[in-house]
């Protein structure tokens, strides 16, 4: 039986003091939100750097995003590896991404705008959750944690979950690999010229309409990822994708549309107010993060690390 | 054969015009509805349509894209239920208190929305639209939570008429509400305001330089479209008794655009065709498919590439070779980032 | 009170009124025989969700009702009346449930309602049935559909919040697994009633058992690490997950992840063999896992085995709890109405008061209590078996099977604030 001692630690519970043990608590739940706010980061990742360089704000990212997780379950199931479906699901959302930019997104570049793209994802987020629960059914799937990770594991501080620790490991690693894809590699700094100035990328005489491919493709597979590796965490169902895109169109506003700086900060404060609202007040949890986008709009209306100009 | 027929009805509209032609033909559209689909669902288009009518004021005359307008529908529904529970026994008079109540409502959001344009107006909308349904959601005392909740069974009679208990007797109200609307907006649309509107949606830039506060008027814009909205809510509360958070979701702000585009944007009789085609269209594939998600999908993407300009544009360009459709593009490119 | 409704339901009501007067039935079978297509036979208006987060139960309980139908008409349930019935989708909306509900009553000319086990939808169908003057039989744990917004034409066949508690949280308090309690809840009537009725009832009723919490979660969450975090700080003997069906997996397995096994008694009031499938053996054999559940197939009652049998040889899988109540809850309607010469409304209502479940599928005497028309049926305690025990789908031990559910496991008809 545990000891109840710890129970006076508890906000809300009593007020009598227990260092060690809010320390414990505040520790996990921070640990808690961080993991939320990962994810977020990836998702909106993708998505600013898809807006940064197409101008098209992806409606059907989340939903894309359940084609990872989905790719990746069915992967799981097959082989039992997890790295494995991770990888799956970043391929397959990759190909898939691309494929899109190609087949439909390219058409409204030049003579449709803002509205019509945005009805285009909203049109193709519909189609793709459609085919998912077409192949995959609509009752959901029950992901489970490998293995390796279905344990907690002592960080000095605190017990956690080690696949929870996993999650917060290669969301960081990936946000660093995306970094350095950026700031280090002739393409990256490509892209990066292109969010600033696409018609001078066009001048060098770079064929802008590959790049749009592969930046769209990039994107969705970052989402894709985050698909994959939320899975164990959340469980495979339709609806998923939507819960997650909400939160992070808040975090790109609160950002700053295509900002790198602002996705990566906005998306780990937005998990953890959502997660510590939650440890104080819980039934604030949910609006708490559009209560904060109001205000940063009211205060600095083009986001954290939004540049002026980028996006009017 | 084809040709005889166009410049048969290109004679016809010559001298009836344009206008009346398209108003005598809501009219009609509005007689036969209920035989052809049944008093239901021939009410559930009327809501709608009125919904995509206060809409068509933001997008359609003001320029805006705004993807959260389910708020203001959904809260109307909200409204009027919590009103006559809580406040008021009477329908018509619980109607007016909550369209009131959500106008005001759109008036705070709309003036945070307007803050930015384009892209950023439309998440800001979608965001500010997911904290309604957040706090709705949460506040399960009053609202019922994720329960939903009913409409008090109260008689509400209107004259002779039984609205409440009869679909056939609130399909008639929801018709001369929507008549109503109809007229305000196009008498609005031909106003010194509404030239203003159009004169923002044309190039906000030129607007600014003839000294137009471009931002009150998308502000008042955005209310009255608001109003219309909250309006269609409170209908759809009386009309379907129960209601869901659903209501409040985003799903439903991508439909009314969808409406919109459907039956063409800024348009007057645009609404009506929109609501029509896209409640039969959705009705037919739920009772045909499970998965209409594919097809919902589907449409809306054909229509993005293939008819932009919706269903009474297209019309307009294959029969009637119009060069007065409204013009998309021009509208698109303020959009642009 | 009873208000006709359209024309040709009126017509058949009256018909079956005249048919089952025996010698009468040639004679109205040529006076009215081609007033209405379908008119000689009952109508069921099946509500239920196929679709969404509970489809899986759902399309078990579909089946239920499906051999209830089957079952009713080769035994006669209804004299010289054929059943039918006619499935909807709820997809677990209030809105949508409603909707097809009307539908139903509409466009089937359903007699009565039965179907679903989400205490929402239920609550919102039974505010429906009661103002179109039908009928509903249900599922569903919320003490409000049988208590503060009872409704006189509901009946619910599935065990309340109450008795899945009993099942759960006071079996381990009764078997001093614990001495103190925290509770993770689902934010909506089902789990908000389980939370007040533990937190206020239950645990109150020990002298030395101590109520240290409760953390609520958003309807349709399936992170629950927060809530996690607070129950495993908070220091508790005993962990009550307030959660159903996928959420219910999700749970046990986050349980898992936190090693909250190790240290805490974990329970769960409503759980049931898919559940068990998903959760997987490993978790639920560890020593303390305990769970409520509303039936299981392998229940020893006659009638559980006569209907276990008979599920498992037509759909080639065993039946869930709600899909059992369901089963009996619609046969029991169907008798009901025969008693009843009729499918006048009020004449059902007083048929089916106090009339014992058929077939008894709990072997305790379970019927539908007049005073608020909720079934008295037991609900049980199960642990998961071991692994290599796990033979098709015996997930479960089961530890306990109260033989007087309703003193043991129910209110009072005076603590329910429902009378009829």
């Amino acid at each position: 039986m545990a000891s109840s001692i710890l129970l006076n630690a508890l906000p809300g519970v009593a007020d009598t003091l227990f260092v060690p043990l809010q320390v414990e608590y505040y520790t996990a739940q921070l640990f808690n939100g961080l993991v939320l706010g990962m994810i977020l980061v990836l998702i909106s990742l993708g998505l600013t750097i898809i807006f940064g360089l197409l101008g098209v704000i992806n409606f059907a990212h989340g939903d894309l995003l359940l084609v990872g997780t989905y790719v990746s379950w069915t992967v799981m199931d097959a082989t039992g590896s997890f790295l494995l479906s991770i990888g799956a699901a970043l391929v397959a959302t990759l190909v898939l991404g691309m494929i899109l930019e190609r087949t439909l997104l390219r058409y409204t570049y030049g003579r449709h705008g803002a509205l019509l793209q945005l009805l285009l994802t909203f049109g193709i987020a519909e189609l793709i959750r459609g085919l998912v629960i077409l192949v995959w059914g609509r009752t959901g799937k029950n992901f489970a944690t490998p293995s390796w990770g279905s344990s907690s594991i002592d960080l000095v501080l605190f017990t956690y979950p080690v696949y929870r620790v996993f999650v917060i490991v290669a969301a960081a690693a990936l946000i660093v690999a995306v970094y350095l894809f950026l700031n280090r590699t002739d393409l990256g700094l490509l892209i990066r010229a292109g969010t600033q100035d696409r018609e001078m990328v066009d001048m060098l005489g770079i064929d802008v309409s590959r790049l749009y491919m592969l930046v769209f493709g990039i994107g969705v597979a970052l989402a894709g990822t985050a698909g994959a590796l939320i899975g164990p965490v959340r469980g495979a169902f339709p609806t998923l994708g939507i819960e997650l895109l909400i939160p992070a169109f808040v975090v790109v506003v609160v950002g700053g549309l295509g900002s790198f700086r602002g996705s990566v900060v906005a998306g780990i404060l937005i998990g953890e107010l959502q997660v510590m609202t939650g440890v104080f007040y819980s039934e604030a949890s949910q609006a708490i993060v559009f209560v904060f986008m109001a205000l940063v709009l009211l205060v600095r209306p083009r986001g954290l690390f939004g540049q002026e100009g980028v996006v009017e | 054969m084809i040709a005889a027929i166009a410049t048969r009805v290109q004679s016809v509209y010559d001298r009836v015009g344009e206008r009346n032609l398209s108003y005598l033909g809501v009219l009609a559209l509005l007689a036969i509805l209920p035989d052809l689909m049944g008093a239901f669902i021939a009410s559930h288009i009327i809501v709608m349509a009125i919904f995509v009518m206060g809409y068509n004021i933001i997008l359609g005359f003001g320029g805006e894209l705004s993807f959260g307008h389910a708020a203001y529908f959904g809260l109307g529904a909200y409204g009027v239920i919590l009103t006559l529970e809580h406040l008021v026994s009477s329908l018509y008079l619980a109607i007016p208190i909550t369209v009131v109540a959500v106008t005001l409502l759109s008036v705070v959001f709309g003036y945070l929305s307007l803050r930015r344009r384009g892209i950023y107006f439309a998440m800001i909308t979608l965001a500010l639209a997911q904290l309604v349904y957040a706090i709705v959601f949460q506040m399960n005392e009053l609202t019922g939570g994720s329960n939903g909740i009913a409409i008090p069974a109260t008689e509400a009679p209107l004259g002779p008429l039984t609205p409440m208990s009869n679909e056939l007797h609130f399909y008639a109200l929801a018709c001369a509400l929507f008549l109503l609307s109809f007229v305000a907006i196009a008498r609005i649309v031909n106003s010194p305001f509404g030239r203003v509107l159009k004169a923002i949606r044309e190039s906000e830039e030129r607007a600014l330089h003839l000294g137009y506060d471009v931002n009150s008027y998308l502000w008042l814009a955005f209310a009255m479209s608001g109003a219309l909205s909250a309006l269609a809510g409170a209908l759809y509360a009386v009309l379907f008794v129960f209601i869901s958070p659903s209501l409040l979701f985003w799903q439903l702000s991508g439909e009314v655009v969808l409406m919109t585009i459907i039956g063409g944007v800024g348009t007057l009789t645009g609404p009506l065709v929109g609501a029509i085609v896209f409640i039969f269209f959705s009705n037919t594939l739920t009772s045909i498919t499970e998965h209409w998600e594919i097809f919902f999908g589907a449409v809306i993407i054909g229509i993005v590439l293939l008819a932009p300009e919706g269903l009474i544009g297209l019309l307009r360009k294959a029969v009637l070779d119009d060069e007065k459709v409204f013009d998309l593009k021009r509208l698109i490119e303020r959009l642009r980032p | 009170m009873p208000k006709d409704a359209n024309n040709s339901g009126t017509s058949r009501r009256q018909y079956l009124k005249y048919a089952s007067a025996g010698s009468a039935v040639a004679l109205a079978g040529c006076l009215t025989g081609d007033s209405g297509s379908g008119s000689e036979s009952i109508m069921i208006g099946a509500t239920i969700p196929e679709s969404g987060p509970y489809g899986n139960i759902g399309k078990n309980q579909v089946k239920g009702v499906e051999l209830a139908v089957k079952h009713a008409n080769e035994d006669g349930d209804v004299s010289d009346t054929e059943v039918e019935v006619a499935f909807r989708d709820t997809k677990t909306d209030t809105q949508e449930a409603t909707q097809v509900a009307r539908e139903l009553l509409r466009q089937e000319n359903a007699d009565f309602l039965a179907g679903n086990f989400s205490s929402s939808v239920a609550l919102a169908i039974g505010e429906l049935a009661q103002r179109e003057d039908v009928i509903y039989t249900c599922v569903g744990g919320s003490n409000a559909i049988t208590g503060s917004d009872c409704r006189s034409n509901v009946f619910n066949a599935g065990n309340s919040a109450v008795q899945q508690t009993s099942g759960g949280l006071k079996y381990a308090l009764d078997e001093g697994l614990g001495e103190s309690v925290y509770e993770i809840s689902a934010d909506y009537s089902w789990g908000q009633s389980i939370q007040a009725w533990n937190e206020n009832q239950i645990v109150s009723s020990y002298d030395d058992v101590e109520y240290l919490g409760n953390s609520f979660v958003e309807f349709g969450a399936t992170d629950y690490s927060q809530a996690i975090t607070d129950a495993r700080s908070s220091g508790a003997d005993i962990i009550s997950f307030n959660l159903f069906a996928s959420n219910h997996v999700q749970s046990a397995r986050q349980a898992d992840e936190y090693d909250l096994f190790d240290d805490f008694v974990c329970v769960w009031p409503a759980t049931g063999i898919i559940e068990a499938e998903q959760i997987g053996s490993d978790i639920l054999s560890r020593d303390n896992f305990y769970a409520s559940a509303p039936w299981y197939w392998q229940h020893e009652a006659e009638g559980a085995q006569a209907f276990s049998e008979a599920f498992q040889s037509e759909y080639g899988e065993r039946p869930l709890g709600f899909s059992a109540s369901m089963y009996a809850g619609v046969r029991t309607t169907l008798k009901a109405i025969d008693a009843a010469g009729g499918t006048e409304t009020a004449d059902i209502r007083d048929q089916m008061e106090d009339r014992e479940l058929f077939p008894q599928l709990w072997g305790v005497g379970e019927k539908f209590r007049a005073c608020d028309h909720r079934a008295s049926i037991s609900t049980m305690t199960v642990q998961g078996r071991d692994p290599s025990d796990v033979d098709g789908q015996n997930f479960f031990e089961v530890i306990n099977v109260p033989q007087n559910p309703e003193e043991t496991q129910m209110r009072t008809c005076d603590q329910t604030g429902c009378s009829f």
